[in-house]
Parts: structure tokens; C-alpha cells; sequence
């Protein structure tokens, strides 16, 4: 990402984080005012409804053009190529400009990776052969992993952890990959969350690598997926290898492991405090109770009743929470952390934030909270406030 | 025993939103606690999904059981105007269309065309009923901040039920249809442009874009058709930008 982009969305990071605060009353108008004359908009800014209708409009625009331009039925992959490089000389241009955040970018964006996609499956005539198939998936991993990585879009991020999952379950060893190579992201994408350096479309774009490698790493050992050889289904020519063996040893070990990862995803978020880590924990537990419900059959009594009483836990948590000293307990709050919008601090407006800020270890005489100045910077940005 | 375990999930969730929450008033209230609103919701919607089974396992209402949406959009009003919840005035307002929809549909045996221009009908006139709503709750000072819910819940009504006309085949009446969409949209973007409301704003222009295209279908075939979907876009895109700026810049 170019230094001047970087600057604009650590801005926009920032103004966002203002607002949410002002609504919260956190901070009184003055402050806000103050914040934002110090952080001018470098953008357009608009409602996320808006960006939605951009973004539907530019795609729109997009697919007209390569349409009414190349007909149909264009000859080759060249007008493919074409189309995508000057799809990707757009999104540059759009990225650099006041347009950028507006869903403009964003569609331009994804369509480049798109007519790529396809350029290149043309190219390599993907229909007809399985390694052809192989290659076009590893072209669209790499594709995306680079837009996200220029243009900053988090979810582009999680496209491209997709399909390189995708890529590994073409091979025989595809079911191992998928366990360490998720168990290995998932760790490390956690510990990268942590970089002030980091700007945050990219920490946005490790949250979705980590929710991906997750749930790449509770296919591989989940026991409805071994016994239906969901992964082994992807891989190259596996209908031409004759029936899968289904190991018993094998078979016990992916039933402890669907009962025990989801625990330790839980118990993971507890400890470290991340509410990413605990609430993919909780996705992974309902999943591992829909394979129990598979294979022994609850009534709609029980799964009433266990709803039940998952809301019954819920509110007493957050009796008890409220009731705690201070609000607090062992490090968890019920009380809404000064995001209006959705009641919680945003992990990325707190990093901007955190990264706009200069680092104070010792708390100020006067508390209250005058916009006087400082320093802010990171990901090859740096700037004043 | 599934309907009444629903229905106390539904009532412990309400009983503790009713405890927490603030005294009636038709002005905006503060909510005491984030946790209230969302157990209010899960309350709403336990209710409504109470209804939904008792309705489908017994049929209490028999041959008229879409009344049951009419019931839950009004328990859904009353829970909105006493809790002061935007959030479930968007469920009841979606529950009274559903009721027009599910009634209409039930009525003519199903999708056709005389369902469809009844059905057409219904959201033209629920939409009306809508915006009518919101300016009455300003009017009024009756829980003025629920009339963007109102007009935009409306304004999304009356221009699918217009769409719906206008998309209609070649040998209809959409072209009156069309002529509808143009004076409907323009005054929706003149008063939206002065009174400086971009969600509606954004609302028009997304209408008059889809009605340009079925416009341009009629006229143009293949690849020219794509290229002036492509102009329209970029029209559409140039205005909603620019409106932005203007309306920023004039606040």
C-alpha cells in the first residue's frame, strides 16, 4: 500500500472512532470538532448502504463495458488480460483518489481479480484438465492474497485463504494440510493482530485468515467430514482411486478431536482475552453439536430446551458481570465499549487509534482531554495531530 | 410443550427488558443497557416465531391464518412505541407488509398475474400508508426519530410496487409505469435533495437507474445494451457522489 493511502485510511480510521465516541458520549462536540479539523476528510465519506449501491453500480458499469466492448464470445484470454490490467490501472487510480472507500475501488478491484481468474483459465484450458484446474486455483489464491495486500480490502484477505485451502485439498495430503497449515495460521494471525505497524485493512484481512484457517482446521478433523471425505472429495482424480478407507483408530481420534478443538478455541479466547478467538470457539461448538445432533438424533424438546438454556447462561453472565465490582471480572465487561454503532470498541478502530495516539505510560496530570498535538504513524506512514 | 416453552422464553426475555427499561415517553429514551435492547429483540422475535409454530401445528386462525402476521405486527408496534425500538418497529413494519403480501397471495390461489397487480397494489398503497406514517410521527411529536423507519420502509414499498409495473413484458402497460417511476422519483429526489436526506436520495436514484435500464432494454439489444448500462451506471454513480458533496458541504 502506497504512504499517502496508508495516511488516508489511518484518517478515516480515526474520524470513524471520533464519531462512534461522540455518540457514546464519550467525547463532547468540541472534541469531536477538534479531532476532525486535525483528521480533514481525505475521502469521500459515505453510509455503508451507499457503498453498496456503489460498488453494485460500478460492477454494473464494469461487466457493461467488457461486454459492449469485447462482445460476448471474445477470442483468446488476451481481451481477458486486458480487461483485467486496465481493470487494475482503475482500482490504482481510484485508490489514490477521493473516491477511494466509496465501493468504486472495491468493485473495480474484485473484477480485475475476477477477468484475471478467467484469463487465466482460459488459458490454460481449466475445463479440461485437473492440473489446469490446480493451477487456476493457485493463480486465484496468489491474485487475491496481492490485491489485498496493495489495495488493503480485509476481505480479499479471506478469498485468498479460501482458495488456497482449496489449492491444498487438490492433493492426497490435503486433509493433513488443512490441519497444520490452519493450526499454524491460526496462531500466527493472531499474533500479527497485535502489530501497531500493521494498518488495519490488513488486521482485517488477518481476522478473515483466521476465521477461515479455523474452520479449515475443523474440517480436516471434524467427524462428519472424515466419514463423507469432504476434502478428499476436492482433490485431483479422487473418484478414479476407488473407495476411501475409513480407519477406525482414525475415526475415534477425529471424534475426540470434533468434541475438544471447539474447547480449546474457547478456552483460548478466555484466556487471551480475544473475542475474535471466542466467538469462533462458539461458531465451532454449534458446529460440533449439529455433527452430534447428526449422529444421535435430538428431539426438538432437547434443542429447545438446550436454546433455552444458552439464554439463560447468557443473561446470568451479564448479571453477574453487571453486578461485579466496577462492572468488571476477572477482565470482562457487560458494559458497551463506546462504539454507538455497534455497541463494541471496533478491534480496528481501536489499533488506528491506539497507533494514532503516542504511547503514554504514565497517566496525565489532567485528565481531561484537549487535542494539543501529537504524533501518529505505522505501516510506512507517519504524520502529526 | 414447545409453544410454551417458546412463549416463556419470549416472556422472561420481555419481563427483563420491561425492568430495565426507562418510562414511557413519546420522545426518544435512553436505553439503561445494551443488553436490554438485544433481549428485547430476542424477546420480539421469540414471540413472533411463538405465533408462527402455534399458528402452523394447530391452525387457530384456519383459512385466514395470515391474520397471525396482522397480530404480530401489532404486538410488534406496541413493543416498539413502549420500548422505544427502532429495531422492532423495522419488524413490525416488515410483519404489516408481510400480511398484505401473505393475504393477497393466499387470496388468488397463488402467484399470477391478477395476484401480481393486486399484490403491486398493496405495496403501492402500504408504502403510501408508510411515508404517511412518518410525517405523522413529526407532525404530531409522537416518537418523531421512528419517521426515517417509516418513509424508508415506505419509499422502498412504493417504488418496488411501481418497478414491478414498469418491468412488466412489452406488451403491458409498463410504459405508463415508467412515467409513474420518472414523476414519483424526481419528486422524491427534489424534496430529499432540499430537505438534505441522502438515504432517500440514494433510494430515487437507485429506482430511476433500474427504470433507465428497462428503458434502454426496450430500445437496445446485446452489446449496445451493455455499453448503456454501462452509461447509466456512471450517470447514476456522478450524481449520487456529487449529491453527497453538496449535501455535506451544505449542512
Amino acid at each position: 500500500m502506497k504512504k499517502a493511502w496508508v495516511e488516508a485510511e489511518r484518517a478515516a480510521e480515526v474520524r470513524d472512532a471520533a464519531r462512534d465516541w461522540k455518540q457514546s458520549d464519550a467525547i463532547d462536540a468540541a472534541t469531536l470538532a477538534a479531532i476532525e479539523a486535525e483528521f480533514p476528510a481525505r475521502r469521500v465519506e459515505l453510509a455503508k448502504a451507499w457503498k453498496v449501491l456503489i460498488f453494485v453500480l460500478v460492477s454494473v458499469a464494469t461487466n457493461g463495458i467488457q461486454v459492449g466492448v469485447f462482445g460476448f464470445q471474445p477470442r483468446g484470454s488476451g481481451t481477458y488480460f486486458t480487461f483485467a490490467a486496465i481493470l487494475v490501472a482503475a482500482t490504482e487510480v481510484l485508490r489514490g483518489s477521493r473516491l477511494a472507500g466509496t465501493g468504486s475501488d472495491a468493485a473495480t478491484s474484485f473484477w480485475a481479480v475476477n477477468y484475471l481468474t478467467l484469463a487465466f483459465a482460459v488459458l490454460l484450458e481449466a475445463g479440461k484438465t485437473a492440473g489446469a484446474i490446480t493451477a487456476t486455483i493457485a493463480v486465484v489464491a496468489v491474485a487475491w492474497a496481492a490485491a489485498c495486500w496493495r489495495w488493503g480490502f480485509g476481505i480479499y484477505g479471506a478469498f485468498a485463504a479460501i482458495a488456497g485451502y482449496l489449492f491444498l485439498a487438490r492433493f492426497p495430503f490435503g486433509r493433513l494440510a488443512w490441519g497444520f497449515v490452519g493450526a499454524a495460521l491460526c496462531v500466527m494471525s493472531v499474533a500479527w493482530t497485535g502489530r501497531r505497524r500493521w494498518t488495519s485493512s490488513r488486521l482485517r484481512a488477518l481476522t478473515g485468515v483466521f476465521v477461515v484457517s479455523a474452520l479449515a482446521l475443523y474440517g480436516a478433523i471434524n467427524l462428519y467430514f472424515y466419514d463423507h471425505h469432504a476434502i478428499e472429495a476436492l482433490s485431483d482424480g479422487w473418484r478414479s482411486r476407488g473407495p476411501w478407507p475409513v480407519r477406525p483408530d482414525a475415526r475415534l481420534a477425529s471424534a475426540i478431536a470434533t468434541a475438544v478443538v471447539p474447547v480449546v478455541f474457547l478456552a483460548w479466547g478466555l484466556r487471551a482475552r480475544r473475542r475474535l478467538v471466542l466467538d469462533t470457539g462458539a461458531i465451532l461448538a454449534a458446529f460440533s453439536i449439529l455433527t452430534l445432533e447428526y449422529y444421535f438424533r435430538f428431539g426438538s424438546l432437547e434443542i429447545t430446551l438446550f436454546g433455552v438454556a444458552l439464554i439463560g447462561l447468557a443473561l446470568w453472565l451479564n448479571r453477574r458481570l453487571t453486578r461485579a465490582p466496577g462492572g468488571e471480572l476477572h477482565g470482562f465487561t457487560a458494559s458497551p465499549l463506546l462504539s454507538a454503532e455497534s455497541e463494541t470498541l471496533s478491534p480496528a478502530a481501536a489499533l488506528a487509534a491506539a497507533a494514532a495516539l503516542p504511547a503514554s505510560p504514565h497517566r496525565p496530570d489532567d485528565a481531561d482531554f484537549s487535542a494539543g498535538g501529537g504524533q501518529y504513524g505505522g505501516g510506512g506512514a507517519t504524520g502529526t495531530f | 410443550m414447545i409453544a410454551s416453552a417458546l412463549g416463556l422464553a419470549a416472556v422472561a426475555c420481555l419481563v427483563y427488558a420491561f425492568r430495565r427499561s426507562p418510562d414511557f415517553s413519546w420522545g426518544p429514551t435512553v436505553s439503561p443497557h445494551i443488553a436490554a435492547d438485544y433481549v428485547l429483540l430476542l424477546g420480539a422475535l421469540l414471540l413472533g416465531s411463538d405465533f408462527a409454530y402455534v399458528e402452523r401445528q394447530f391452525g387457530v386462525l384456519g383459512e385466514r391464518w395470515p391474520y397471525h402476521f396482522l397480530v404480530v405486527a401489532a404486538v410488534y408496534f406496541v413493543l416498539a412505541y413502549r420500548f422505544d425500538s427502532r429495531a422492532v418497529l423495522s419488524l413490525a413494519v416488515s410483519a404489516f407488509a408481510a400480511w398484505r403480501g401473505v393475504s393477497v397471495t393466499t387470496a388468488f390461489g397463488g402467484p399470477g398475474e391478477a395476484a401480481f397487480g393486486a399484490l403491486r397494489a398493496n405495496a403501492l398503497a402500504c408504502g403510501a400508508f408508510f411515508v404517511a406514517a412518518g410525517f405523522a410521527s413529526v407532525r404530531f411529536r409522537r416518537k418523531p426519530h421512528f419517521e426515517k423507519v417509516y418513509v424508508t420502509a415506505g419509499l422502498l414499498l412504493f417504488f418496488s410496487g411501481i418497478l414491478s409495473g414498469a418491468m412488466q413484458g412489452s406488451r403491458s402497460s409498463w410504459l405508463l409505469w415508467e412515467v409513474a417511476l420518472g414523476i414519483a422519483g424526481a419528486a422524491v429526489l427534489a424534496i430529499a435533495w432540499k430537505l438534505r436526506r441522502p438515504v432517500d436520495f440514494a433510494i430515487a436514484v437507485a429506482a430511476l437507474w433500474l427504470g433507465a435500464l428497462r428503458m434502454t432494454g426496450e430500445a437496445l439489444h446485446r452489446e449496445s445494451f451493455f455499453l448503456a448500462a454501462a452509461v447509466w451506471s456512471i450517470a447514476a454513480i456522478v450524481v449520487l457522489v456529487a449529491a453527497t458533496r453538496r449535501m455535506r458541504a451544505s449542512r
